[in-house]
């Protein structure tokens, strides 16, 4: 792996920045970028382009459904082989949104309840058969939730299929190669929150001013800081190889890396985020403030496919089982 | 074909066609290693000349790789870690063409063992505020004082020191850098031995040495800069990782764990799978850190590393420790030997769980190390410091 950035992913990384940052900027223009189902039109390194553009939106606190809407049913539909669905997609004339278990744990199970992740202007949401072939499903009410920067809606039971041409069943392949991508590009959306939040505190304490000097001087805060930075930077390293493994790594590889990258942005960007509250002081208390939004983005990217609890118990069944490691 | 991929294939095939011209198997060890230094295939990112070709740091593996595979000698890596790690890249950076010639092969092929006489009893933490003396008499320098937790000592040829050459200024600017003889009848050099038993250290004590100023690296006075050269090159070389998922103490202590179920708990399991990750993003942090380095001279950002590094250190060692019980206690051999080298992962859980409490203080306090990252990554402004201009001869000690 080579985890340096190219001149292509710098510009893709402005170009994300920029639209993340225009407030008027709608999907038509995400679309318009080539940013919805980047990872399959970009090929190999896909993955990597995806995350950057995840991280970008996450750190902007972008209400647009990146994750969901960009990445994942594209991915699905891409590995379907749904050619018709997957070029209206990438042209943002149709959007679909994944439905997950009522817990955001992993994927919905066909003919149960289920809540749409990142539903936000979705059609429909899509559903995995027990056959493994995709299904589009009706979207119901919407689901409260902490995150006030997306949106969730109920699936019920019987939600009514909504016809779309959907392509060939997926293997189990597809769907480990797919959850990989997913694992790598939530860890980005976790990490770019993070960054964020601790940028924003440290350009804080340099200039808060307390005992005539600012408080970003004291070892006490300097220290907190130092932590957070040096979780961050630890995190950003796992989620690119993470995302460099997703394409190119053997399946069981891809997700091994995708799961300890989920594990460790998930600590890490909640411990950030926390520590950036103690780093503002007061004013990250108040509603008006990002931080709480930060936070929240935080409590339910983090529980999206499993929180690091349950990727840790998939972690030790592979690497600490008496046979398991090299 | 990228232009990273043709560099490689050079590279194997310069490899190839030295171990064709030098076979490990019929050329004497020194004459190799020498041949091996003149060729550029030393240090490949170091320039030509001094045993490099000028190379990105992270083809060095892939070498390194291809000479083990032919049976090739080393260079004595374990019992020279200050030399390779530390004084090399330092004088690379500071040194005059004279002082590259003189010191770098014989630096390389292990010929010349180096140590570091940087730490005193009375600055640790607060190192520029050292107290051994260099006053100049004529072409030479003379040295008194008293260094400490020195690594090699008693086996090195040449130390990297640093001295105050001026007293009458604020503390950082009054050092200067040298290349110290370690057979100068002056230098007396005393084992220090540790909680581990082991005398990997030692105590130095400097009496009337003298230094020709031909051995001074660097400007006098630029002590401090040159020194904080040779640190962050200490914080990538102690903290930079072992480079393999089942390397450095993770490996270790997995290890342990998978061959003693009958010892496991739901709670060091959940420890320990946490510690699993994090040893992996440590680990492709280093791989990141490396990639990031062309030339050799690391910044700050090694700190972050090293500080990880530490804890997880700790952490896994007393991990491994409470797993095993009462066979955890268990010491092998408390006699006092003088290793050669550093070895952080060696013998027995109870050694490592002890050599270990090191590690959040060598090479940089956990504390100094998030200072450094809080004010020369994060640029937050330092703290209010009473003895920064004030001359050091005025300083309470």
């Amino acid at each position: 792996m080579d985890a340096r950035l190219t001149d292509e992913q710098r510009l893709l990384q402005q170009v994300a920045g920029e639209i993340a940052a225009d407030a008027s900027a709608g999907w038509t223009a995400l679309a318009g970028a080539g940013f919805v189902g980047l990872h399959v039109q970009a090929g190999p390194g896909g993955a990597v382009a995806a995350a950057l553009v995840a991280e970008r939106f996450a750190a902007a606190l972008t209400p647009m459904p990146y994750v969901g809407a960009g990445v994942w049913t594209p991915a699905l539909l891409a590995a379907a082989g749904a050619g018709e669905a997957q070029a209206a997609v990438e042209e943002g004339r149709l959007r679909f949104a994944p439905v997950l278990r009522p817990d955001l744990s992993a994927p919905a199970r066909d003919g149960e309840e289920g809540v749409a992740f990142d539903a936000e202007g979705a059609d429909a949401g899509l559903v995995i058969a027990s056959d493994g072939r995709l299904r589009a499903v009706a979207l119901g009410e919407p689901a409260r939730g902490a995150d006030l920067t997306r949106t969730l809606r109920r699936v019920p039971a019987d939600a009514p299929e909504q016809r779309f041409p959907l392509g060939r069943p997926l293997t189990a392949r597809d769907r480990i190669r797919t959850e990989a991508v997913v694992l790598a590009v939530l860890a980005a959306d976790l990490l770019g929150t993070a960054q964020r939040a601790l940028d924003d505190a440290v350009a804080h304490i340099r200039e808060r001013r307390q005992f005539g000097v600012p408080v970003g001087s004291f070892q006490a805060v300097q220290h907190l800081a130092s932590h957070a930075a040096v979780l961050v930077e630890g995190a950003r390293s796992a989620m690119r190889h993470a995302a460099w493994a997703a394409t190119e790594l053997p399946e069981d590889e891809a997700l091994l890396a995708a799961r300890q990258a989920k594990a460790a942005c998930s600590t890490a960007a909640r411990d950030v985020a926390e520590t950036a509250v103690q780093l503002f002081g007061g004013i990250a208390l108040t509603w008006e403030h990002p931080t709480h939004l930060r936070l929240r983005r935080i409590l339910l990217s983090r529980a999206v496919l499993g929180d690091e609890s349950a990727q840790y118990r998939a972690i030790a069944d592979r690497r600490l089982a008496p046979a398991g490691g090299d | 074909m990228s232009d990273e991929t043709t560099v490689r294939e050079v590279l194997r095939q310069r490899v190839a066609d030295f171990l064709a011209a030098h076979d490990p198997a019929t050329t004497e060890r020194l004459a190799f290693l020498r041949a091996r230094y003149d060729a550029g295939l030393a240090w490949v990112f170091f320039p030509e000349g001094h045993g490099g070709l000028g190379l990105a740091r992270d083809l060095q593996p892939e070498v390194d790789l291809l000479f083990a595979r032919a049976g090739a000698p080393g260079n004595n890596v374990r019992g020279n870690g200050i030399g390779l790690g530390m004084a090399a890249p330092t004088i690379l950076a500071f040194g005059t063409e004279e002082q590259k010639k003189r010191f770098l092969r014989p630096l390389w092929t292990g010929e010349e063992i180096w140590c570091q006489l940087f730490s005193e009893p009375g600055a640790g933490s607060d190192l520029a505020g050292l107290a051994t003396r260099a006053v100049r008499d004529g072409d030479s320098w003379v040295v008194d004082g008293q260094k400490v937790w020195t690594s090699h000592a008693h086996n090195a040829r040449f130390a990297i020191l640093v001295a105050r050459t001026n007293p009458d200024v604020p503390k950082h600017q009054g050092l200067t850098y040298f290349l110290c003889d370690m057979t100068d009848p002056g230098v007396e050099v005393r084992p220090l031995r540790q909680i581990t038993g082991e005398a990997e250290f030692n105590e130095v004590f400097l009496t009337g040495v003298r230094i020709p100023d031909a051995h001074r690296l660097g400007a006098e006075g630029d002590g401090w800069r040159v020194a904080n050269a040779t640190l962050n090159n200490e914080r990538v070389a102690i903290g930079g990782g072992s480079g393999t998922r089942s390397g450095g103490m993770i490996g270790v202590v997995s290890r342990t764990w998978r061959e003693h179920p009958e010892r496991r708990t739901p709670e060091l399991h959940d420890r320990l799978v946490k510690l699993w990750v994090e040893a992996e993003v440590a680990r492709v942090t280093g791989q990141r850190l490396r990639q990031k380095l062309r030339l050799g001279q690391p910044g700050p950002e090694g700190s972050a590393m090293k500080l990880t590094f530490a804890r997880l250190n700790q952490q896994l060692s007393g991990l491994e420790v409470e797993l095993l019980g009462e066979d955890g206690l268990r010491y092998s051999d408390w006699t006092m030997v003088r290793p050669d080298g550093v070895d952080f992962t060696g013998r027995d859980a109870g050694y490592r769980y002890l050599r270990a409490k090191g590690n959040s203080i060598e090479g940089g306090t956990s504390e100094i190390l998030r200072n450094i990252v809080a004010e020369r990554v994060l640029g937050l402004p330092p703290e209010h410091r009473v003895d920064k201009h004030v001359p050091w001869k005025e300083l309470d000690k």
